[in-house]
């Protein structure tokens, strides 16, 4: 957008910067070579008028002539190329209205042939300064708009840490499986005992990870299991896990707790809304530049899908942005009965290389 | 002897209740169910005085088991959701279990559960506890009705528009319509703003599915809908869809 016409405030304060030019001039005119007042606001107008006009114009030679993308012998050439030809056809343009107007003043025409080099110098002079200027509002528009970005970054860490903590450990699940804990002391003491060693390394693994850490695919995969054998004991037949994790993935490096929020959704969407049996399907196969994996359940079609089913999906995606700059890591897909995510992990190592 | 149902999707949780329940001799459990759809059946036919009910289940959560309720017997809510309690407790709800719970706290709940059937004391406290809890609940997204002895579960996007019948209001979806003792009110207040639109004094309708609005008096209006259902629009009403579909 061109910052004249951004606000039309602009446009105002640029006409009365060329206003308080165009007086100058006329007053020197008038003053110095005692032309009278109609020859000296004339020359004064159109020579300041034109020049105003191709200002506007150089706008676009600037933004399409910055130092990002091109050398600085280049930007130089380029406006050398554009200043003259800006300040020919600015020259004779005003010169040949001027010299139509007032041919019957002999006096006049005769500076008029004579100031070619002053009128050159100051045109220069002004071609200088509004490039100066427009630079400089480039280079601060690029510094606002890195401070925006950042602050946009910083904005979406803090909500991704905030959710990370409060997705960390659901209270909903902690607490049922206490309660099954409970019950299983009765029923299944060495059960019991079994699920609480389990409950406390799943909760354990849960406090110590760190956002930023990445982690073997392994590692995740075991504190998934341990979490999918939890929720097995509270739903017993109504869940069924299959994992199928090709032996190349096993140390690919991932971001901690990525896939943990993937599963608690299976479970919820799947699990809590079906009376009938849900299996939770997990395919890790490797690909060309990183890793391919796939979590599927079946969910009842007939219960419908609650909301705010997508803010654990979303915080994952958040985090891949942030981890991976990228956000088409991460695939939904919703059949008839069929839930999938599909994630893809690109190679870390090949992202340094390049 | 007092007849106990316990519904919980968790057979780990029905088995601590079973086993709190041997305890007391004067209790009987005659059905156990792990989802509301089967919970319900249960109560009807089996006629218990109490039921052990949990709130996160397939189907049907426990709030919406209640709504559908013809009789509704002592309700102890069993959860591992504490955001209801208290406003269980300010009400007069028979009690309110937190997961994991002891025996000795099972045994007061029972305890009180027992002084309300002595006294038969009818749980006039469970309805108004069903409105308080469901006041908490921000957008509904389904809207259960009993049709029959089957019970339907209506996603709210499919709903057409629900119509005010008296106490009742008709809802409208694409299959058809169904009957719910419900208040205009309550639903206007619990369903997506952003959706459903108040357009007369007794239509409510999900904006999604009017296709044009025809002038039929001077300044009158008329709503068609997808399914061909034409409904009037009042002043306020008109006001009001004109600010919500911003025309």
């Amino acid at each position: 957008m061109h910052p004249i016409f951004i606000k039309s405030r602009n446009i105002v304060y640029y006409l009365i910067m060329w206003g308080l030019i165009a007086i100058a001039h006329a007053v020197v005119l008038n003053h110095y070579y005692g032309f009278d007042h109609i020859i000296s606001i004339t020359d004064s107008f159109i020579f300041n008028a034109l020049f105003a006009i191709i200002a506007i114009g150089l706008w676009y030679t600037v933004r399409y002539n910055t130092f990002d993308h091109k050398h600085l012998q280049d930007v130089v050439v380029n406006h050398l190329g554009v200043a003259i030809i800006s300040l020919v056809i600015w020259y004779f343009s005003g010169y040949y209205l001027l010299h139509e107007m007032f041919d019957k003043q002999p006096d006049y025409i005769t500076f008029l042939n004579q100031s070619i080099p002053w009128r050159l110098a100051s045109g220069l002079f002004f071609y200088a300064v509004t490039v100066l200027v427009y630079y400089l509002i480039i280079s601060y528009r690029n510094l606002q708009e890195k401070i925006q970005n950042e602050l946009e970054l910083k904005t979406l860490v803090k909500e991704t840490e905030l959710s990370m903590l409060k997705s960390q450990i659901n209270p909903h699940f902690l607490f049922n499986s206490l309660n099954s804990i409970s019950s299983l002391t009765i029923t299944n003491p060495a059960k019991a005992q079994e699920m609480i060693i389990k409950l406390s390394e799943f909760l354990r693994h849960s406090i110590s990870h760190k956002e930023e850490q990445m982690v073997p695919l392994y590692d995740e995969i075991e504190h998934i299991m341990r979490y999918m054998e939890i929720e097995k004991v509270r739903f017993g037949d109504r869940l069924h896990y299959d994992f199928k994790v090709d032996d190349l993935c096993r140390n690919f490096p991932l971001p901690s707790m990525i896939l943990q929020p993937i599963f608690e959704n299976a479970i919820k969407h799947g699990v809590y809304e079906s009376t009938e049996e849900v299996t939770i399907t997990f395919v890790c196969q490797p690909a060309s530049n990183g890793m391919l994996l796939k979590i599927s359940n079946n969910f009842d079609p007939e219960s419908p899908s609650r909301k705010g089913t997508r803010m654990g999906l979303k915080n994952i995606i958040n985090r891949l942005k942030l981890i991976y700059q990228s956000d088409d890591l991460l695939k939904i897909s919703k059949g008839e009965k069929i839930f999938e995510v599909e994630l893809f992990l690109p190679n870390m190592q090949h992202e340094k290389k390049k | 002897m007092i007849k106990v149902i316990i519904i919980d999707d968790e057979q780990p949780a029905r088995e601590i209740i079973k086993h709190y329940l041997s305890k007391h001799s004067d209790i009987e459990i005659i059905g156990e169910c792990s989802d509301g759809f089967t919970g319900l059946k249960a109560i009807h036919e089996l006629k218990p005085n109490l039921v052990f009910l949990d709130v996160q289940m397939p189907k049907l959560t426990g709030f919406e088991m209640l709504e559908l309720m013809d009789e509704t017997p002592q309700i102890v809510f069993t959860t591992a959701f504490d955001q209801y309690a208290i406003k269980a407790f300010e009400l007069n709800a028979v009690d309110y279990l937190l997961k994991p719970y002891s025996q000795d706290r099972f045994d007061v709940a029972v305890q009180k559960a027992v002084e309300r059937l002595q006294k038969e004391d009818k749980p006039s406290g469970i309805k108004k506890l069903t409105e308080h809890i469901t006041e908490n609940i921000e957008v509904l997204d389904r809207i259960v009705v009993k049709l029959g002895s089957k019970i339907k579960v209506i996603p709210i996007d499919t709903v057409l528009y629900i119509e005010s019948q008296d106490d009742y209001v008709m809802v409208y979806t694409t299959e058809g319509k169904y009957l719910k003792q419900q208040t205009m009110k309550y639903f206007e207040k619990h369903l997506d703003t952003s959706i459903f639109c108040r357009i007369h004094r007794s239509f409510l309708v999900n904006i999604n599915t009017i296709k044009q609005l025809e002038l039929y008096e001077k300044n009158a209006y008329l709503a068609v809908l997808s399914n061909g259902a034409k409904l009037k629009v009042s002043d306020t009403g008109y006001k009001a869809l004109r600010g919500l579909m911003k025309f």
